[in-house]
C-alpha cells in the first residue's frame, strides 16, 4: 500500500491538545532546562550568571545524590511485582466471577484512600511493639528462638554430644545466640535494609542488613499498587481484546496458559508498555509524598529519595539551577529507558 | 455515546453557571448602617452634622445604669426602639474589640472616629466608609487565628485581614512572591526562615516604619528576636511567643503516690521521679514513660544548659563541637539509653501514630502514656478542648543543668516587600505590640504574649489567673520559663534549612542508638561548617563579611587552610 | 454428628455445583485486606479526639456529631468546598478526555511526517519532576491572569500528556482493518473517530476519566499556592484548618475524608461497568 500522509487531518486533531500542552507543559519545562544551566539561587547576593555544565559535575560528586539515587533505585524493587501482580489479578477479575463489581471495588479502595489515611494506617501495622504485623511474627519467631537457646544449651552442656561441633567450630554459636534474641524487625524506625547498606554514605555495612524503612515502604507501595491504577489499566486493556481470538486459539485446541501466552500477553503490549513507561517515571520521581508526610525522608535520610532531594535542593536552601539539573539527570536516564523500551515494545505492536 | 457527551457538557455548563453565581454573603458594613441610623435619629440636627458631644448623648441614653458602659443587657430589645439603638446590638460585637462583653468609653470613642470617615469631627452624610481593603495573611490555618483576625478587623474596620492557609514550610510563599503575587503578611517560624526570606528578597525592612508605629523591639522577648531581627534590621513582629518547660499528669503522680515536681528541681531529682513513672509490660515493651523530652531537646535543653550553642559568638563556625555541647548531647543519649526514661527512637514510633510539629509528645501526654512532657503552653490549645476534659494537669519549669536555661522561640509575621497594602500590612503587624493582642494571646493560650509588658504590673492579675480557667494555676511557671528563655541566634553565613536538614539526620541516628551524642555531635559541626564553606563559595558578599569576621580573631568554619574555600 | 454431616452436605453442594472457586477464595482474603485502611478511616472518624491515637480499634464513644461538626462548623464552609472539588475535577476530566482522545487520534491511527518525534516530546515532558516546574508555571498562571479563579484550576490541567499517551495506547490496539475499511466506503476522519474508533476505546477513556478526576480531586500543592479567595478553596485546602499546629483534630479530617472520597467510590462503582467496549467488532465490521 502507498505510504500515506494525512498530516493536515492531524494537524486538526492534534491541535487542541498541543496549544495548551506547548504552553502549560512544554514550557516551563524547556525554562527549567535552561534553569539548570545556571547557578540560579534565590538568594539575592549570588551572582546570576550561566555555568554550564558546572551544577552537573558538582552533583555527581555530590555523596547526596548518589545517596539518594539509591534510595530511589532501592524503592523501584517493588515496581516488577507490583506489575505483575495487577497484571494476576486483572486476568482474575476480567473473568465472569460473581461478586467482580464488589472485588474491583474493594482492590481499588486503597487507591480512594490514599494519602494520609494510608499512611497512619500503615503506621500503625508497622508499630515495631504493637503493631500487628509484628505480633504476627513474633509468633512465628518464637520456636526458632527457643529452638535456637535449646540447641546451643545442649551444645554447651555435652560438647561431645551431637551438637557438639557447634561449640567447637566458634561462629556457630554466636550465630545460634544471634538467632535466640531475634527480634522482629523495627519498620520505620530503622535504617536497616536487605543490601546492608549504610545511612548517610555510600557503602556497606554487614550491621545495616535487616528489614527497615525502606522495606517497610516497598511492602506497603506494592500492596497500595497492585489493586490499583495499573490493575485498572490491565482490566480495560483485556476487554479490549477481541473475542474472535480467543475462539480462534479454543479451536486450535489452546489451554487457559496457552491463550494468555499467545492471546492475552501481546494484545497487551501497548498496555504493557504504558504501564512499565509511567512506573518508571513514577518510580523515579517517587517516594515525595511518603517522605512529607509520613518519614520527613528519614530516619536519617534513608528515605530521601531523589524526587525529594530536588525539593530540599530548591525550597529549602534555594539552589533552583542545581535542584533543576537533578530533575534534568532523573529525565534523561528515564528517556532512556523509554527509548530503549520503544525499540523493544514496537516489536509486538503493528501500526 | 455522542448522547453522553452532550448530557455531560450541558450539565458541566450548568454547574458553572452555579459556581458563577455562587458567591459568599459579604458581610455588611455596620459603619455605614451605623451612621444612617444615627443621623435619621438626630433629625433636622443631624443635617449639619453630629459632633463627639451629641454622639455621646445617644450613648448616654444606650447605657441605661449609667455605669458608663454599655451591655447587651442594656441594649435588650424594646418594643418600638429606634433604628440606631437595634443597629447597635447587631454589631455589638465589632464594637465591643476586646470582648469584655461592654462598650466602655474608650469604645464608644473608637466607635464615634471610625464612623467619621473624613476626620473631620462630625458625622455627615459624607462620611460613608469606603470599602475595607483586603489584606491576605499567610499563616497556618486553625480557630485560634480566626479569633485574631476577628479582633484586628474590629479594631481596624478599614481593613479586612483574610487568612491564606500555609503548611509551615515555605515554599508556597516563596512561589508566590517570585511572580509577584505573594500575601501582604507571612508568618515565619524561625530565624532560619527570616534568614531565607530577607536574603531572597521577600521580606520587608519594616525598621522605621514599625518604629514610627510605636514598635520597640526592645519590648519584646528576646527569645523571638532571632524571628524578626537579621543584622540589626527589623522586619516583622511575632505574633506569639513560647518556651518549653515541663507538663506532668497529676492523675498519675497521684496514683504513684508521689509529690508533684517542686518549683526548683535538678535533672537528678527529675530523673529519679521519671524512673518511678516509666512502666513496662511483661515484654519489656512500654505502656507508660516517665519523660518525654522531644527528640531536639539536646538542641533546645540540654546542650544550652550545659553552656554549649549551635554557633559561635559571630556566627562564623558552627559550635556544637566543642566539650560542652557534647556533654549535652551525651546527657540527652543517657536519658534514653541509661536511664531508660525516654523513649528511644524505636519506642517513639511504637507509640506515636502521627508525625510533624513535635505533635509527638503533646498526644502521648494528653493520651496519658507519659507522666511527664516537655512542651509549651500552646498545648493548651489542644489540653482544653473537650475531649481532654477529664485531664488533671501542673506545669514545672524545666529542671536545672548547670546553668538555667532554655532555648525560646514562637511565631512573627514578617510583611511581603511587594505588597499594594504596605499600609495594611504594616498596621496589622504594629497591631501585634498592642495590649489588644498580647492579652487575646494570654488568653487564647497561643503560647505567650510576645510583648514582656503585657504580663507584668496591672496586666499580671489578668494573665496570671485567668477567671475562665480557674484551673490554670500554672501561668507563673511559663513566665518563668520565658523568663530563663533564651533566643537561638542563628548563622548568617549558612542556609538555615540546610542546617535543619543536617540536624534532622543526626537526631534520628542519636534517637536511634547508632550514634553517641559526643560522635553525633562532632559529626552536625562537621557537616554544618562544611555547608558554611560551601555557602562563601557560592556568594562573594558573604565572603567578604566573613573575611572581616575572621580578621577580627573570629574562628573560621575550618580546621586546616586546605579546607578554607 | 448431625451438625457434621450437615457440614458435609453443604459442602459437598458447595463443590459439586461449582460454587466454590479458587480463584474466590484468594480474592476473598485479599480483597479483604484492602478494606483495612478503609475501616480504619471509618472508624477514626467517630472516636472522640483522644482516642484517635491509641491502638484500640473500635471507639469507646460513637461520637458521629464529628460529621455534624465537620458540615456545620463555623468557620469553614464544607460545602462549599466539597463543591469546588468535585466541579474543578469534573471540568478536568471531560475536557482531559475530549483533547487526548483527539491527539491519541493523531498519534495512533494516523501518519505524518516527525509524528514518533511529536510524540517523544510528549512523553519527555511528563518526565521532569514537578517540582522545578513549579516557579515557570506558576508565574505562567499570573501572567495569563488565571490566578485565584476556577479557570487556574482547571485549565493547566485540561492538556495532560498522560492522557494522550493512555489513548494513545489504546487505540493501537484496535486493528487497523476496521478504518481502512471504513475509508474505502468513503466515510471521514472524523466519522472514524467519532463513530468507529472513539466507542472501541471507550476502556481507555473509562480508566483515563476515573485517574484524571481522582488525580485533580485529590490534588493538593497546586490549589494551595492558587487560591486565595476562601469561596474557591478546594477540599484537601480547607482540611488544613483541623490539622493545625496546635493538635490534628484527625478524627474530623477523617470524618471529612470519609464524605471526600464519597464520590469516588460511587463514580468507580458507576463507571467500572462500562469497563468493556462501547460496540462489537463484529458490529462494526457487517
Amino acid at each position: 500500500m502507498k505510504q500515506r500522509s494525512d498530516l493536515r487531518v492531524a494537524l486538526f486533531f492534534l491541535i487542541p491538545n498541543f496549544v495548551g500542552f506547548s504552553v502549560f507543559m512544554l514550557g516551563p519545562v524547556m525554562f527549567s532546562l535552561g534553569a539548570s544551566f545556571t547557578n540560579w539561587n534565590l538568594v539575592k547576593s549570588v551572582p546570576f550568571r550561566f555555568v554550564g555544565l558546572e551544577n552537573f559535575g558538582t552533583l555527581f560528586q555530590s555523596q547526596d545524590f548518589w545517596l539518594y539515587s539509591i534510595n530511589t533505585l532501592y524503592f523501584m524493587l517493588g515496581m516488577p511485582v507490583a506489575i505483575a501482580g495487577s497484571l494476576f489479578l486483572a486476568v482474575l477479575l476480567s473473568q465472569r466471577l460473581r461478586g467482580v463489581v464488589l472485588y474491583r471495588t474493594l482492590f481499588y479502595l486503597p487507591s480512594f484512600t490514599a494519602g494520609v489515611a494510608l499512611l497512619i494506617l500503615w503506621k500503625a501495622l508497622y508499630n515495631p511493639s504493637f503493631g500487628p504485623i509484628n505480633e504476627l511474627l513474633n509468633v512465628l519467631l518464637e520456636p526458632v528462638r527457643a529452638f535456637a537457646d535449646a540447641v546451643s544449651a545442649a551444645a554447651l552442656l555435652r560438647e561431645r554430644g551431637p551438637f557438639g561441633w557447634i561449640a567447637a567450630s566458634g561462629e556457630a554459636l554466636p550465630f545460634l545466640a544471634g538467632l535466640a534474641e531475634a527480634q522482629p524487625p523495627e519498620w520505620l524506625a530503622s535504617t536497616r535494609n536487605l543490601f546492608a547498606l549504610r545511612p548517610n554514605a555510600v557503602g556497606v555495612d554487614a550491621a545495616q542488613w535487616g528489614l527497615g524503612a525502606r522495606d517497610a515502604i516497598i511492602f506497603m507501595g506494592v500492596w497500595t499498587a497492585v489493586g490499583g491504577g495499573n490493575m485498572l489499566l490491565y482490566l480495560a486493556g483485556i476487554s479490549n481484546i477481541a473475542p474472535e481470538l480467543y475462539e480462534a486459539a479454543e479451536i486450535d485446541g489452546a489451554g487457559r496458559w496457552a491463550k494468555f501466552r499467545h492471546v492475552t500477553w501481546p494484545q497487551l503490549a501497548p498496555t504493557t508498555f504504558f504501564i512499565v513507561i509511567m512506573s518508571f517515571i513514577a518510580g523515579l520521581q517517587g517516594g515525595f509524598e511518603q517522605a512529607r508526610v509520613m518519614t520527613l525522608g528519614g530516619p536519617a535520610g534513608t528515605t530521601t529519595t531523589l524526587a525529594y532531594y530536588i525539593y530540599i535542593k530548591a525550597f529549602e536552601e534555594f539552589q533552583i539551577g542545581y535542584a533543576s539539573a537533578v530533575a534534568w539527570v532523573l529525565f534523561s536516564i528515564v528517556f532512556a529507558i523509554t527509548l530503549v523500551n520503544w525499540r523493544f515494545g514496537s516489536r509486538y505492536v503493528n501500526y | 455515546m455522542k448522547h453522553v457527551f452532550l448530557i455531560i457538557a450541558l450539565g458541566l455548563a450548568a454547574l458553572s453557571l452555579v459556581a458563577w453565581r455562587w458567591r459568599p454573603p459579604q458581610a455588611p458594613d455596620y459603619r455605614l448602617a451605623m451612621i444612617e441610623a444615627v443621623l435619621d435619629a438626630a433629625g433636622a440636627e443631624g443635617q449639619r452634622g453630629l459632633a463627639w458631644s451629641q454622639f455621646q448623648s445617644f450613648m448616654r441614653e444606650a447605657d441605661a445604669n449609667g455605669d458608663g458602659v454599655i451591655t447587651l443587657m442594656e441594649l435588650a430589645h424594646r418594643p418600638g426602639e429606634p433604628l440606631w439603638r437595634t443597629r447597635l446590638r447587631v454589631a455589638f460585637d465589632r464594637i465591643d474589640a476586646n470582648a469584655d462583653g461592654g462598650i466602655d468609653a474608650a469604645e464608644q470613642r473608637r466607635l464615634f472616629d471610625s464612623l467619621d470617615a473624613t476626620g473631620d469631627g462630625v458625622l455627615t452624610p459624607h462620611d460613608r466608609p469606603a470599602p475595607p481593603t483586603t489584606l491576605l495573611w499567610a499563616t497556618d490555618d486553625n480557630p485560634v487565628r480566626r479569633e485574631q483576625m476577628d479582633l484586628f478587623n474590629a479594631y481596624h474596620p478599614e481593613y479586612r485581614v483574610v487568612l491564606d492557609p500555609i503548611v509551615g514550610t515555605m515554599e508556597k510563599v516563596i512561589v508566590q512572591c517570585i511572580a509577584g503575587v505573594g500575601p501582604d503578611i507571612f508568618d515565619c517560624y524561625s530565624g532560619a526562615q527570616l534568614a531565607a526570606f530577607v536574603r531572597s528578597g521577600i521580606a520587608y525592612d519594616a525598621t522605621e516604619a514599625l518604629a514610627a508605629r510605636g514598635v520597640d523591639v526592645n519590648e519584646v522577648w528576646p527569645a523571638v528576636h532571632p524571628l524578626i531581627l537579621l543584622d540589626d534590621r527589623l522586619y516583622g513582629h511575632p505574633g506569639n511567643t513560647s518556651a518549653d518547660a515541663v507538663w506532668y499528669n497529676k492523675r498519675l503522680f497521684d496514683e504513684a503516690r508521689m509529690p508533684y515536681p517542686p518549683d526548683d528541681w535538678t535533672w537528678d531529682e527529675c530523673i529519679a521521679i521519671a524512673k518511678r513513672l516509666t512502666r513496662r509490660d511483661a515484654r519489656g515493651r512500654p505502656v507508660q514513660f516517665g519523660l518525654m523530652t522531644g527528640r531536639f531537646a539536646w538542641r533546645t535543653t540540654f546542650v544550652p544548659q550545659w553552656g554549649g550553642s549551635l554557633y559561635n559568638e559571630e556566627g562564623t563556625r558552627c559550635a556544637l563541637d566543642a566539650p560542652e555541647a557534647r556533654a549535652g548531647a551525651e546527657f540527652h543519649c543517657d536519658l534514653i539509653y541509661r536511664h531508660g526514661v525516654c523513649p528511644s527512637a524505636t519506642e517513639e514510633i511504637a507509640m506515636a501514630n502521627q508525625g510533624g510539629w513535635g505533635l509527638g509528645e503533646q498526644n502521648w501526654f494528653a493520651t496519658e502514656r507519659t507522666a511527664m512532657a516537655v512542651g509549651g503552653r500552646w498545648w493548651l490549645c489542644t489540653l482544653r478542648r473537650p475531649a481532654f476534659k477529664h485531664l488533671r494537669y501542673g506545669v514545672a519549669p524545666l529542671p536545672r543543668g548547670p546553668l538555667r536555661r532554655g532555648v525560646g522561640g514562637g511565631r512573627a509575621s514578617l510583611v511581603n516587600r511587594n505588597s499594594p497594602h504596605l499600609e495594611g500590612a504594616l498596621a496589622f503587624v504594629a497591631f501585634m505590640h498592642g495590649k489588644e493582642w498580647n492579652q487575646l494571646m494570654n488568653r487564647q493560650a497561643d503560647a505567650l504574649a510576645p510583648v514582656l509588658k503585657y504580663h507584668y504590673g496591672d496586666y499580671a492579675d489578668a494573665f496570671l489567673r485567668d477567671p475562665r480557667h480557674p484551673d490554670e494555676d500554672f501561668n507563673a511557671v511559663w513566665l518563668e520559663t520565658l523568663e530563663n528563655a533564651i533566643p537561638e541566634r542563628p548563622s548568617p553565613f549558612v542556609i538555615g534549612q540546610r542546617v535543619e536538614r543536617i540536624i534532622l539526620n543526626e537526631s534520628d541516628l542519636m534517637a536511634g542508638g547508632l550514634k553517641t551524642g559526643d560522635q553525633a555531635m562532632r559529626d552536625v559541626a562537621r557537616d554544618i561548617n562544611e555547608a558554611i564553606v560551601e555557602m562563601l563559595r557560592l556568594d562573594p558578599e558573604l565572603r567578604a563579611r566573613y573575611d572581616a569576621l575572621l580578621a577580627q580573631g573570629a574562628a573560621p568554619a575550618w580546621n586546616s587552610e586546605a579546607d578554607a574555600p | 454428628m448431625s451438625t457434621t454431616s450437615a457440614q458435609r452436605t453443604f459442602a459437598a453442594w458447595w463443590f459439586r455445583a461449582g460454587r466454590f472457586h479458587v480463584s474466590h477464595a484468594f480474592l476473598v482474603v485479599f480483597s479483604l485486606t484492602m478494606l483495612l485502611p478503609f475501616l480504619w478511616m471509618l472508624l477514626a472518624s467517630v472516636k472522640p479526639q483522644n482516642e484517635v491515637e491509641l491502638l484500640n480499634p473500635f471507639p469507646t464513644v460513637w461520637q458521629w456529631e464529628n460529621y455534624l461538626e465537620v458540615l456545620t462548623h463555623k468557620d469553614i464552609s464544607f460545602g462549599r468546598y466539597y463543591f469546588n472539588s468535585l466541579f474543578v475535577a469534573a471540568w478536568v476530566t471531560f475536557l482531559a478526555c475530549f483533547t487526548s482522545s483527539l491527539a491519541g487520534y493523531a498519534f495512533a491511527r494516523l501518519r505524518w511526517p516527525g509524528r514518533d518525534h511529536v510524540f517523544k516530546l510528549y512523553l519527555a515532558t511528563m518526565m521532569v519532576p514537578g517540582v522545578v516546574t513549579m516557579i515557570p508555571n506558576y508565574t505562567l498562571m499570573v501572567k495569563l491572569h488565571l490566578l485565584d479563579s476556577y479557570l487556574g484550576l482547571v485549565i493547566p490541567a485540561s492538556f495532560t500528556a498522560f492522557g494522550t499517551f493512555l489513548l494513545r495506547q489504546f487505540m493501537l490496539t484496535i486493528p487497523p482493518s476496521l478504518d481502512e475499511a471504513a475509508r474505502i466506503d468513503g466515510a471521514s476522519h472524523w466519522r472514524i473517530f467519532w463513530d468507529i474508533i472513539l466507542p472501541l476505546s471507550r476502556p481507555g477513556l473509562i480508566v483515563l476519566a476515573i485517574f484524571t478526576f481522582m488525580g485533580n480531586y485529590g490534588s493538593f500543592f497546586w490549589p494551595l499556592v492558587l487560591i486565595k479567595s476562601e469561596h474557591l478553596r478546594t477540599l484537601p485546602i480547607g482540611m488544613l484548618f483541623f490539622d493545625t499546629i496546635y493538635g490534628k483534630q484527625t478524627n474530623l479530617i477523617m470524618a471529612a475524608s470519609v464524605m471526600n472520597i464519597f464520590p469516588l467510590i460511587l463514580l468507580f462503582i458507576v463507571l467500572q461497568k462500562y469497563l468493556v467496549r462501547g460496540i462489537q467488532l463484529g458490529a462494526v465490521k457487517g
